[in-house]
């Protein structure tokens, strides 16, 4: 199947601590995938690798960055910062149609839609500080997918979000696999997602110690709610 | 040519410093919006330091102060940013180093010109009441460059200050825009020297801003905001300094700590808190 990302023998260190060592896989397009991994195995190195930001010692990766829409972890935002949430969403369109552009109609449609499509078109005026997390998370979300992206980054995106919201962001990322867009969600919080999932890597001591379809996870004694006992008990037992 | 114009701004000087404070009192909170933001609020105080090694470095060699407080403040900020960008040490101690550089560079350099008087107190101080048409209209032609700058980058300086991670992984030019925004604060330094001095450009910059940022939710309706508090706060400064016989830069300043006192006991008025 063709693959929107592509990530070739990629190793990195910091100094002389290795943090990843040789990994590859790839994301297919239409793809649901969870990168998952305990605390330290080097989940937002390769992530960061992936986007970009750190350049590895070996390997390749082959990814459109212009086809990306990238979820971080909440923003270390001010609480004072003065932002609403429509003008979050819009910077997300800037790279689509030019930053130094204004705003076309078709501008305002797609944040329209981005702010709807996470049930969030009523709070277009009110302050992203004021918020709550689940609300603030969700913002970013619509941020990241108002250009329509053909590969959806998260990274930890449901952490301290509340099950409501976690059932909604769950909706929202398949609704997007089902229109062959493909989504990367870098967590060790796997559990609202799990029955949507097509694969989980579980990246373990720098390398993928574990790639294919959740149910063959579970049949190797890991229940889908993967970070809650097991995970972590698995992991210990990777050579 | 007088403008025939109310009490305390009916004489020619001050109709003069009335132009060149509502220029500069309008326009340096564009800038310092994402400042503020960025938490580099004593950014304008650092670079303004070594605009008066740039003056004195003028006074010396018989240079217009403004070319060379320009130059001086121009290399400051893009040296400030190199520094905070590297991450080769802090943004603070990056000030830190450029601002007592700055004003010992400074006072090196007036002393050898014999300068330290009038003239040098004037751009630490400010000295609006003096200005000429010269002067007002160079104001103006840096105003007009920071007005046009921020209305092009703004939404992309905010994506920046928002989450500067995600915006280079979008593929904004993040270290342009962060050299750009720090040229422009140089540029807005050397525009506010002579409205109120140096010392109290920052306050200019940043004062308006955390005023404005207490009572609208949007950052663009807190820039225009900014800005139109900037420059009420340079009327009315300029107005109480005339009426009261008080330094114009200092009282400027004050009129916008006045207002961002006020401010601070104003609820914010996002539509939530309307509601």
């Amino acid at each position: 199947m063709d693959a929107v990302l592509r990530a070739d023998d990629i190793s990195f260190a910091y100094g002389e601590h290795r943090v990843l060592d040789h990994v590859s896989f790839q994301v297919e397009r239409g793809a649901f995938v969870a990168l998952a991994g305990g605390n330290g195995a080097g989940k937002s190195t390769l992530l960061r690798v992936l986007l970009g930001l750190l350049t590895p010692e070996t390997g390749t990766v082959t990814l459109d960055r212009s086809i990306v829409g990238y979820v971080p972890q909440r923003p270390m935002v001010s609480e004072s910062l003065p932002a609403t949430v429509s003008e979050v969403v819009a910077s997300g369109r800037l790279t689509r149609r030019g930053w130094w552009r204004r705003a076309r109609t078709d501008d305002a449609a797609a944040v329209d839609d981005a702010m709807h499509a996470v049930e969030l078109a009523d709070a277009a005026g009110r302050r992203f500080t004021e918020l709550s997390g689940g609300q603030q998370q969700r913002v970013l979300i619509a941020k990241a997918m108002v250009n329509d992206p053909e590969l959806l980054i998260l990274d930890e995106p449901i952490a301290g979000v509340d099950a409501a919201s976690q059932d909604r962001f769950r909706d929202a990322l398949v609704s997007r696999t089902a229109r062959g867009r493909a989504v990367l969600l870098v967590s060790h919080e796997l559990s609202a997602v799990a029955t949507a999932l097509d694969r989980v890597l579980v990246l373990a001591h720098g390398r993928i110690a574990f790639d294919g379809p959740p149910s063959e996870l579970e049949s190797s004694g890991v229940s889908l709610g993967l970070h809650r006992h097991d995970l972590p008990a698995w992991l210990e037992n990777q050579p | 040519m007088t403008l025939p114009l109310p009490y305390p701004f009916d004489r020619e000087y001050m109709q003069l410093a009335l132009a060149a404070s509502v220029l500069v009192g309008g326009a340096a909170p564009l800038v310092g919006g994402f400042l503020v933001q960025k938490r580099l609020s004593l950014m304008g105080d650092g670079i303004g330091h070594v605009a008066f090694a740039g003056v004195a470095a003028g006074l010396l060699f018989s240079v217009w102060p403004v070319w060379t407080a320009l130059i001086a403040a121009l290399v400051a900020s893009l040296g400030i940013e190199w520094f905070r960008a590297r991450g080769r040490i802090g943004g603070d101690l990056a000030l830190a180093l450029f601002f007592y550089s700055g004003i010992a560079a400074g006072v090196v350099l007036i002393q050898r010109a014999g300068s330290l008087n009038a003239s040098a107190l004037g751009y630490l101080f400010g000295s609006v009441l003096t200005v000429s048409r010269a002067d007002t209209i160079t104001m103006a032609v840096l105003a007009v460059v920071i007005v046009v700058t921020v209305v092009v980058t703004w939404r992309a300086m905010f994506a920046v200050v928002f989450d500067e991670q995600a915006a280079v992984v979008a593929g904004l030019p993040v270290a342009a825009l962060n050299f750009g925004l720090a040229a422009l604060t140089a540029v807005t330094v050397v525009a506010a020297m002579r409205v109120v001095g140096l010392l109290l450009v920052s306050a200019l910059m940043v004062l308006p801003v955390g005023a404005a940022q207490r009572l609208v939710p949007s950052f663009r309706g807190t820039l225009v905001a900014g800005a139109i508090l900037g420059a009420a706060s340079a009327v009315v400064g300029l107005a109480i300094a005339r009426i009261a016989s008080t330094a114009p830069g200092g009282t400027i300043a004050l009129v916008a700590a006045a207002m961002f006192a006020i401010s601070s006991v104003i609820p914010v008025l996002s539509p939530r808190t309307r509601s």
